[in-house]
């Protein structure tokens, strides 16, 4: 074995942003493809799905380069620093690759995991046949199990009202069900990482029974009144709130308050010694009831979901639906339990090399399971482990992403070198000018005050950072939002400052890309909405993309539509009927007066008919184009978008035209132009860069209070040892010790994350950053705005005024050239016509795709079900097979009897319970020896008697043996008319030929229907009139038969003639 | 004699080649007799297609044709043998495998099968029997069962799977003794009983035409009557080196395409939409050379199917896919399901679902049940929030007899239907009669006409195999699962597509070699689709594949590098199409075969791939333009709908405050949603039930005098138990009852604080006092009175201080006072002016002295059960009246317009404001994720 170890060892980079962390994975990669290693061993993974195929193209990409010119040749191997690499040798690799490209496993983790788990599916309990389950489909899942847990916790039903009397706090809300889901949304991850003692082991405090808190509240009464004002008001309230038993009050005022925090002066005037000693136990007490209220209501939380996943799960394995995060815990739990060669041989190979991005959002869960492989790799010399990540970028910990796992790998595996990577390939000086500023000075930043281990660990974990591209110009401006004269903006107010700053870049600087980053999609939202749509005549729309999307209810025109949907779902709906006889469908429905009810529900009625019969895509697309003429381009691709989700639609379309309605606004689109101005959260913007970014949301409080629970775990990477729900900071010094350092950690984490995000949202910038945040905040307010602020200006944050400037404002001009070719590049195509496809006409006789028509197929027609589905009796089907079978071994009987052996073989496929075949047997040999059908059989008798009657004008000729009589048993007849080909199977023909040309044919068709008397006789033969009329038209095609030359009848074998039609 | 191969060169379309060969050697007017010969296809299709060919051919050429029987190659093993015994078909099969699972002992089970249903239900057990089904069919297709995977696996280093397979062996076993007991067998048992005792035998002469993949079972039985075999290869003879002695590829031989793929041929683009405008571009660049028949798009890649469609479609251009529509999607369907769904818990929702089905619909007309059922029961749904339909109806009956007609009618339809197993067969006459009523009489669209034979087929062809099942199989199953089988069983039956001279066809990628269409556009040529692969799998990982000669990676990839080779070499006008996206972002890397054969190839096709920015128009040949510069969607001016203005409830104002558009629609044109998926009491339902007892309290002359909260709060109780009994019966779902139990707790506390008002010398004088035309309360705006109307819930007088005390019940949440709702201090706004309003209002109930005003606040936490005296002074409260005469001005001016940006509570009318931003109050100071 190779010992690659030495080559390449086992290492972690820490990459700040821009830095390349791709290209380094690509260099791995390509440094053990060189050493010869398979590609197939190879796992590369990372989070996004665009970033995995990034790596992929990047590989192949410089091999192709390096394979093409001497100079990428050089610096690759270079780059790879593993033995010499020729031009020729870049190009073998490259093959190989190609060769393998069916093997490769370069792709996110969750397609990995996907993967594994199907090949596990049956031993590991997933549901046959499982998918990935949709956010609305789980939503609908959560609703019904809900429900459903609510009805069987019913049956107890103190329990279940307590139950939810805690969770709420003992308050009476009105809704039920949405608060229940959003529990359950809040809490059920982690729900499923942890035990039930770590909700409920924690042990609750002392309180004094009731007896005792009366005795204790007299005694308080009873004490004589201090005599200080001060002491004597809040003496008397004290004991009101004890009496009212608002302990939370109690302990924020007075006396308790005092000797809560051990400090026993209030207003200046020491509390008398009696004072202290009487409420001393009450306080004890009214602690207890704070505290342990959370901790009942922390126990109720669990109990809730303890039931809510009893129902939920099943429902889940029912509907085979799973998520992500199911099959990320099912691989977890059980592939610890699997030997590692058993897990290659099903996923058909084995991992030698790992390869993992952006390391730092890796979950606990995920960790495990990776883990395995990592070990495994770490362990033995011909194997490797290679990651990378930047814990500075750690911004998804709300969906278990754990950026201690990053650090700890390092402890975890032997022998790990970690190397840093902190110059830029991205961004301009100024830019990294800032980014040092903000996050070098953060030990002395006045908002991160009361945080000092926060400040600690971005001491040691920033590194200044420095730039590849000294030579780009840049500009960073940081200014505040105007406020009006009540000295407020509201939200509306600020999207619109916004929406004009960004359109005014844009202006100016043609060609550049330009990130507007948010915090929220609201946000997204109404910048979008005032991008859009200008104050009339002061500038042009412009159309910015939307990363992630919106749902496409942002179209008017799409809303009209499903108003109509709405309308056909809800005939009595008078919004969505006054909305579509006011919108331009309303002539395309006709639908004119929203009043009218008969009206709306012929119209429902109709629509409805329409989406399912013809589907939801063509029905809309339909609509579609008699509304372009009145869109614009952006509504029109929305239109557009819409008729292309309702394809999609198709395929889980239910009777309610409400559900595709419901579909649409939880389905996000992309807007479809390629535009330069991009609005976004800072989180969809991770692994993008933008010429110039705008951050205009940065003044959220950090430590927001909104956070649902707080967890501790013996380290970061260890499981959840202890929950608690979240609570007001203001109750902090009542908790146990533990919980208050539960308390602190989550606080620093939460910090640790903004200043994450923070960090992400500058480092977008190529040359430009503009921050606008909120005038007359704080230095001490613990807001992103405020660090940033805080870092770069002096200046007190007045309303509308730039705080600071940084960089060259004209910045631009400096690479003017670059972005100017990219506006002749992507300027977009002038307006045209629409073009049709012009297609050649029809030949005009087709050869393609014509119609196949089977003789005996009759028409159905639209005769009643109850005829149609009539199954014909099983038995009586069988044994018509078995005779039409039998008979088909019969050429001439006097040529050839078939034996009773040859018949019983024949009936083999055919046997089946109930059918007598000795008694079938009997009959049919009986049958052929009835005369009627020996004459038919016989060649002789057929010649002498059968045949003249048939075809009186060759009786002499067949007497003089002039006519070959030739059968053909099962014979196929095929010929085409101008759209259809005929198609079908006699089952006996007798051709009469002379001289090898056939001169006239006896077409014959058995049938084993019972008939016996002539009306039914009648009956049948009109009913299979048609079928054998096509027969007729093919011989006299094929063969250039005169009508009368053909004779066509019916083999009645339930009364053994032969009936000419 | 070993099987005749024939070459015939790929330069023309192969089944054209084929056709020639065939004819050339026949004189015109001469016949050619192909009754002896059995022609083996690929595919159904091809079958189609060379019968197509052989017809138009003759036709051409004056030749008689004798047609030959055409089989599709899996078909061809049953020609070669005389069957003995009638074959298990899938539903037979899957209870047969069901039954060898169930009668297994469990605890051997349980490692590798944790997961088996605890119950007898067949559909819960079905995908077990699916899985092992499938599994046996594979492998038998290759003469192999599940223990020759243990004897074979054993050549690989270490197998890990030993135990499995020998448990699944086992369970084979039985299988198969179990159909040997019930005297049928399942094809591949037959087939290789056949191949074992040599049966096969033909009197045919067999042409295999492009069968280049085999399995080997079936080259077994072709190798047992060799000499009357000839298979026709499509290649040059000199690539004879590359195909085995059956005619299929080697293959090692076809690790590349053959024939030449140029640059030009082969286009990159991004998501599945763009690969759809990249097939338009290329048809307009064809420039009319060709018709629609003319024309092949091959989908290699089934989910590109319908955007392709819909591309073709909104170009104009008619469209047809081969594999056409299935029968899932049908009304008949449709209608078992919903039946199903209806049956299982008698919801609602299936209810409202099942009354949308066009047959239901027509069949209620047909029983003269008239009325507008849908928005009766939406109705009846938002009042009484059932989540079931029963016997137990609620309400006033004039409000809900058509939905119980409706309700009965369906009810009757499937009353023999509910709570009750019956053995499968048992339940084909109920399935008749339903659909029978369900559809007979009903008059078909066009478009059902036509399917209408294929899906009653499907039907009775599904009966007729619950019939025929052997009867130790049959299972028994409610109704609601004998309608879900039924579905299974006919769902996948497929409706042919209409042809039409014009349309461009659309194919899947196995058909594509063996048509013969000039010009052919393939989309979706990416590795995964073509060449399709499989690594890792539940049962036959690759390797292991390789081992049992099974299909494997390189056999698919031959397979198609061989096709691929066929189109390009045969094809007028040949292109390639790949995406770099699918249709949920997953990266695609174009295929393999698109690299090309050499290292150089590869380099300047990875270039080109991955670096060429696109040279190709962005334009969309046939892609709906847009009419305008900018759209003037805008929501409707509503001066038409204008009215005189008479009166006004003191509550519209603050509407009026908040929109004047949604003011005008809610108010004065009345619109109104009845869209609810509620089920629980909204803010609306809860405060009416809640002011409707208080009413009642209100209204009881001794209980509402009383200082002692008990007897308050015992008649609340009484009260509150008899109105939610009233409007959601005796059981409703636990959400109610707990919202009842929360309204309970209001009312008690309120009892409370009544009393204690009570003792402070109040007395309750007037409650919901509905103040109307008899006691008008006129305001004066511009000289011109205004009628002003409103509902009082109480006024309460002090009983020594002669005080007046105007309250407002407030059964929100938040418990907000009035100085909050109505009044923005910071900027100074009214934003609501209800309580000002009743200070003239109680002016016609006769009281003229000042009033103070004042909620009663029922909110979510109980210690703030209370009243909360609103403290405006005088001048305050003029400006409020000030405030309405503006707002009566501009309504008698008619000023609806414009819309303003937010609803406020007024949010249904969202859509007729045209709402396309994101306007839910949002969460600011939450982290967006």
């Amino acid at each position: 074995m190779t010992d690659l170890s030495q080559q390449f060892p086992d290492t972690v980079i820490r990459a700040s942003a821009g830095t390349g962390k791709t290209f380094q994975l690509s260099n791995r990669y390509l440094g053990l493809l060189h050493q010869n290693q398979p590609p197939e061993q190879i796992l590369a993974s990372t989070f996004a799905r665009k970033a995995a195929g990034e790596i992929l193209e990047r590989v192949m990409m410089r091999l192709a380069e390096a394979a093409e010119s001497e100079n990428e040749q050089r610096e690759l191997e270079d780059h790879l620093k593993s033995g010499p690499l020729t031009q020729e040798r870049a190009a073998i690799l490259l093959s190989q690759l190609v060769q393998h490209l069916h093997q490769l496993r370069v792709g996110t983790l969750d397609a990995f995991f996907v993967q594994t788990a199907s090949h596990f599916a049956l031993e590991f309990g997933l549901p046959g046949g499982w998918t990935i389950l949709e956010d609305l489909d789980d939503r609908a899942l959560r609703i019904e199990a809900l429900r459903q847990m609510l009805r069987e916790k019913s049956k107890s039903w103190d329990e279940l009202t307590t139950l939810i009397g805690l969770l709420q706090k003992g308050e009476s809300a009105r809704d039920v069900v949405d608060s229940l889901l959003t529990t359950i949304d809040d809490f059920y991850a982690l729900f499923q990482e942890t035990e039930a003692p770590a909700w409920t082991g924690q042990p609750k405090l002392p309180t004094l029974s009731e007896e005792q808190v009366a005795q204790q509240i007299l005694a308080l009464q009873e004490a004589p009144l201090p005599e200080n004002g001060h002491h004597k008001n809040a003496h008397k309230a004290s004991i009101q709130y004890a009496q009212q038993e608002l302990w939370d009050n109690f302990l924020s005022a007075g006396f308790p308050k005092c000797i809560l925090a051990d400090n026993l002066v209030f207003y200046r005037k020491e509390i008398e010694p009696l004072f202290v000693e009487l409420y001393e136990p009450l306080v004890t007490h009214a602690r207890g009831e704070v505290v342990n209220k959370l901790l009942y209501q922390t126990e109720a939380t669990y109990r809730l979901l303890e039931s809510f996943h009893a129902c939920y799960h099943p429902l889940k394995l029912k509907r085979r639906g799973l998520r992500f995060e199911d099959i990320s815990r099912t691989l977890a739990e059980n592939l610890p339990r699997t030997e590692l060669q058993h897990i290659e041989f099903r996923l058909d190979a084995s991992l030698h090399h790992l390869l993992l991005d952006e390391f730092q959002d890796t979950s606990l869960l995920q960790w495990k399971v990776i883990q395995l492989f990592a070990k495994e790799v770490n362990r033995q010399n011909e194997k490797t482990f290679f990651c990378v990540g930047d814990v500075k970028q750690a911004i998804y910990g709300w969906r278990g992403g754990i950026s201690e796992i990053f650090d700890k790998v390092a402890s975890e595996l032997d022998q790990i070198q970690e190397l840093p990577l902190d110059e830029s390939r991205r961004s301009a000086p100024v830019i990294m000018e800032v980014v040092n500023e903000v996050f070098g000075s953060l030990s002395t930043n006045p908002a991160l005050g009361e945080d000092p281990d926060v400040q600690r660990t971005w001491q040691t974990r920033f590194q200044t950072h420095k730039t590849f591209h000294e030579d780009y110009t840049g500009f960073v401006q940081l200014e505040t939002y105007p406020v009006d004269e009540d000295g407020k903006t509201d939200k509306w107010r600020k999207a619109r400052f916004v929406a004009e700053k960004v359109a005014s870049l844009h202006r100016e600087h043609p060609g550049c890309t330009i990130g507007v980053l948010t915090r929220t999609n609201q946000t997204v939202g109404r910048i979008i909405h005032y991008l859009r749509n200008p104050v009339a005549g002061t500038r042009e729309p412009v159309f910015a993309s939307e990363e992630g999307g919106n749902p496409l209810t942002d179209s008017a025109a799409v809303i009209y539509i499903l108003s109509l949907m709405k309308l056909a779902a809800h005939p009595g709906d008078l919004v969505a009927r006054f909305n579509v006889v006011h919108s331009p469908l309303a002539e395309i429905v006709n639908y004119k007066n929203h009043r009218s009810d008969a009206t709306a529900r012929a119209v429902a009625s109709q629509v409805r008919q329409q989406l399912l019969q013809e589907g939801y895509g063509p029905t809309i697309e339909n609509w579609i184009r008699q509304l372009a003429p009145r869109c614009d381009r952006r509504e029109l691709d929305r239109l557009l978008q819409l008729v292309e989700l309702a394809w999609q639609y198709e395929e889980r379309a239910t009777l309610n035209p409400l559900d595709f309605v419901h579909y649409v606004e939880e389905t996000k689109v992309e807007s479809p132009s390629s535009a330069d101005v991009r609005v976004m959260t800072v989180h969809q913007s991770k692994g993008l860069q933008f010429d110039l970014v705008v951050l205009p949301e940065l003044d959220g409080t950090i430590v927001s209070g909104r956070d649902k629970y707080i967890v501790d775990r013996a380290e970061p990477t260890a499981p959840v040892t202890r929950v608690t729900r979240y609570f007001s900071s203001r109750l902090l010094p009542l908790m146990p010790e533990e919980i208050q350092i539960m308390f602190e950690q989550h606080r620093s984490r939460t910090i640790n994350e903004a200043l994450c995000l923070l960090y992400v949202a500058i480092t977008r910038a190529v040359h430009s950053l503009y921050v606008i945040t909120e005038p007359n905040q704080k230095p001490e307010s613990l807001r992103a705005s405020t660090i940033l602020t805080n870092a770069l200006s002096e200046e007190d944050p007045e309303p509308a005024t730039v705080l600071r400037e940084i960089g060259d404002p004209d910045w631009y001009e400096r690479h003017r050239a670059k972005f100017e070719s990219r506006t002749v590049e992507r300027e977009p195509e002038p307006a045209e016509e629409l073009t049709s496809i012009p297609l050649a006409p029809a030949g005009s006789r087709r050869s393609r795709n014509l119609d196949m028509i089977q003789p005996s197929a009759h028409e159905t027609g639209i005769a009643p079900m109850s005829e149609l589905l009539q199954p014909s009796r099983s038995l009586e089907r069988a044994r018509g097979s078995l005779i039409h079978a039998w008979l088909e071994q019969i050429n001439w009987l006097d040529e050839h009897r078939p034996t009773e052996d040859e018949l019983r073989k024949v009936a083999g496929q055919f046997s089946r319970p109930g059918l007598d075949l000795e008694e079938t047997l009997n009959w049919f040999q009986q049958r052929l020896e009835i005369p009627a059908l020996r004459a038919e059989l016989d060649s002789r008798q057929y010649r002498a008697e059968v045949a003249p009657s048939l075809f009186p004008d060759l009786a002499e000729e067949l007497a003089n043996d002039e006519i070959d009589l030739v059968v053909q048993r099962e014979r196929r007849i095929v010929y085409r008319t101008d759209r259809e080909i005929v198609n079908g199977i006699v089952d006996r023909m007798v051709l009469y030929q002379r001289d090898g040309q056939v001169i006239a044919a006896d077409v014959i068709d058995y049938k084993t229907d019972f008939a016996d008397d002539e009306a039914s006789i009648e009956r049948l033969k009109e009913l299979y009139r048609p079928q054998l009329e096509k027969y007729d038209q093919a011989m006299q095609t094929l063969y250039q038969l005169e009508e009368e030359r053909v004779v066509l009848r019916l083999g009645l074998t339930s009364v053994c003639e032969f009936r000419r039609l | 004699m070993p099987i005749t191969r024939t070459f015939l060169d790929w330069s023309r379309p192969a089944l054209v080649a084929l056709c020639d060969y065939l004819f050339d050697p026949v004189a015109e007017h001469g016949t050619l007799d192909l009754s002896d010969h059995l022609m083996v296809v690929p595919g159904g299709r091809a079958g189609r297609r060379l019968q197509e060919l052989l017809v138009s051919m003759a036709d051409e050429r004056s030749i008689i044709l004798v047609p030959p029987e055409i089989v599709t190659l899996g078909a061809v093993p049953e020609r070669l043998y005389l069957q003995q015994k009638p074959f298990a078909d899938d539903l037979t099969q899957h209870l047969a495998w069901i039954r060898a699972l169930r009668e297994f002992d469990r605890d051997r089970l349980q490692p590798f099968f944790p997961n088996l249903p605890d119950d007898d239900s067949f559909l819960a057990w079905k995908p077990f029997a699916e899985i092992l089904a499938n599994l046996h069919r594979e492998l038998a297709a290759d003469n192999l069962d599940f223990g020759d995977v243990i004897s074979r696996g054993s050549q690989l280093d270490n197998f890990p799977e030993v135990a499995r397979w020998n448990i699944l062996r086992e369970i084979q076993e039985n299988y198969l003794t179990l159909l040997d007991e019930l005297n049928i067998w399942d094809r591949q048992t037959a087939r290789l009983f056949a191949i074992k005792y040599e049966e096969c035998r033909t009197d045919r002469n067999i042409m295999l035409v492009g069968t280049v993949d085999m399995n080997q079972t079936t080259r077994q039985m072709l190798d047992q009557v060799a000499d009357d075999v000839e298979s026709i290869v499509f290649a040059p003879e000199k690539f004879s080196p590359r195909f085995d002695e059956h005619g299929c590829l080697k293959p090692d031989a076809w690790r590349y395409v053959l024939s030449e793929i140029k640059d030009e041929q082969i286009r990159i683009v991004g998501k599945p939409g763009d690969q759809a405008d990249e097939v338009l571009r290329t048809l307009g660049d064809l420039n009319g050379r060709y018709a629609g028949e003319d024309i092949v798009v091959g989908v290699p890649d089934e989910s590109l199917v319908p955007v392709v469609e819909q591309r073709l479609e909104s170009a104009g251009l008619r469209s047809r896919y081969g594999v056409g529509r299935t029968i899932k999607h049908s009304l008949a369907a449709k209608l078992l399901l919903q039946l199903a769904d209806w049956l299982d818990e008698e919801t609602v929702v299936a209810f409202q679902n099942l009354l949308r089905h066009p047959a239901v619909e027509q069949y209620l007309q047909r029983e003269q049940i008239d009325g507008d059922w849908l928005t009766e029961l939406d109705r009846y749904r938002n009042k009484h929030l059932p989540v079931k339909l029963n016997a137990h109806w609620l309400g006033k009956e004039e409000d809900r007899q058509t939905i119980e007609d409706v309700h009965e009618a369906l009810s009757s339809l499937l009353k023999d239907w509910k709570h009750q197993q019956r053995l499968l067969p048992e339940w084909s006459p109920a399935l008749v009669q339903i659909l029978s009523k369900l559809f007979d009489g009903r008059e078909l669209s066009a478009a059902e006409r036509k399917d209408w034979s294929l899906i009653t087929d499907a039907i009775r062809s599904a009966l007729q195999k619950f019939a025929d099942l052997p009867e130790t199989l049959v299972p028994a199953v409610s109704g609601a699962d004998v309608l879900r089988l039924l579905h299974s069983e006919i769902a996948n039956t497929e409706i042919p597509p209409e042809s039409h001279p014009d349309a461009i066809e659309l194919l899947g990628w196995l058909e594509l070699p063996w048509d013969d269409a000039p010009v052919l556009v393939v989309t979706g040529m990416n590795e995964g689709f073509v060449p399709s692969s499989q690594n890792g799998d539940l049962f036959l990982p690759n390797q292991l594949r390789q081992i049992l000669d099974l299909e494997d990676n390189q056999r698919r990839a031959a397979r198609d590098a061989y096709a691929l080779s066929v189109m390009a070499a045969s094809r007028a006008e040949f292109t390639l199409i790949a995406g770099q996206m699918s249709a949920n972002n997953d990266p695609l890397v174009p295929s393999r075969f698109l690299f090309g054969d050499s290292p150089e190839l590869n380099v300047s096709r990875t270039l080109k791939f991955f670096r060429e920015e696109s040279t190709r128009p962005s334009s969309v040949p046939g892609r709906l333009r847009a009419g305008r510069e900018i759209a003037e969607f805008s929501p409707p001016r509503l001066e038409s709908y204008a009215t005189q203005l008479e009166s006004m409830r003191v509550t519209e104002f603050r509407d009026y405050i908040q929109c004047p558009y949604r003011y005008f629609l809610k108010h004065h044109l009345r619109l109104k949603s009845v869209i609810s998926s509620a089920e629980e009491l909204d803010g609306g339902a809860f405060g009416n039930v809640l002011h409707e007892v208080l009413e009642r309290f209100g209204r009881h002359e001794e209980i509402r005098s009383q200082t002692n909260p008990e007897p308050i709060r015992a008649f609340l109780n009484h009260e509150l138990n008899h109105l939610m009994e009233a409007f959601y019966g005796t059981d409703p779902e636990p959400a109610i009852r707990i919202q009842t139990e929360r309204m309970r707790a209001r009312l008690s506390k309120f009892a409370e604080w009544q009393a204690g008002w009570s003792a402070e010398g109040w007395r309750i004088e007037h409650v919901e006092e509905e103040v109307r035309r008899e006691h008008e309360a006129e305001f004066e705006v511009d000289g011109t009175p205004i009628l002003l109307r409103g509902r009082i819930d109480r006024i309460d007088i002090h009983q020594s201080s002669g005080e007046v005390m105007v309250f407002d019940y407030k059964t929100s949440d938040s418990g907000k006072t009035p100085e909050k709702t109505h009044y923005r201090k910071q900027k100074g706004e009214w934003i609501d002016l209800q309580l000002p309003l009743y200070r003239h209002l109680v002016k016609s109930l006769g009281i003229q002295a000042d009033v103070e005003l004042a909620y009663i606040n029922l909110p979510k936490k109980l210690d703030d059960v209370k009243h909360q005296p609103a403290n405006w002074d005088a001048d305050l409260l003029a400006s409020a009246d000030e405030k309405a005469r503006e707002i009566v001005r501009a309504i008698r001016e008619n000023i609806f317009w414009p819309p303003s940006d937010d609803g406020g509570l007024m949010q249904e009318f969202a859509e007729i404001c045209l709402e396309t931003t994101v306007l839910e109050p949002d969460d600011e100071e939450g982290m967006e994720r």
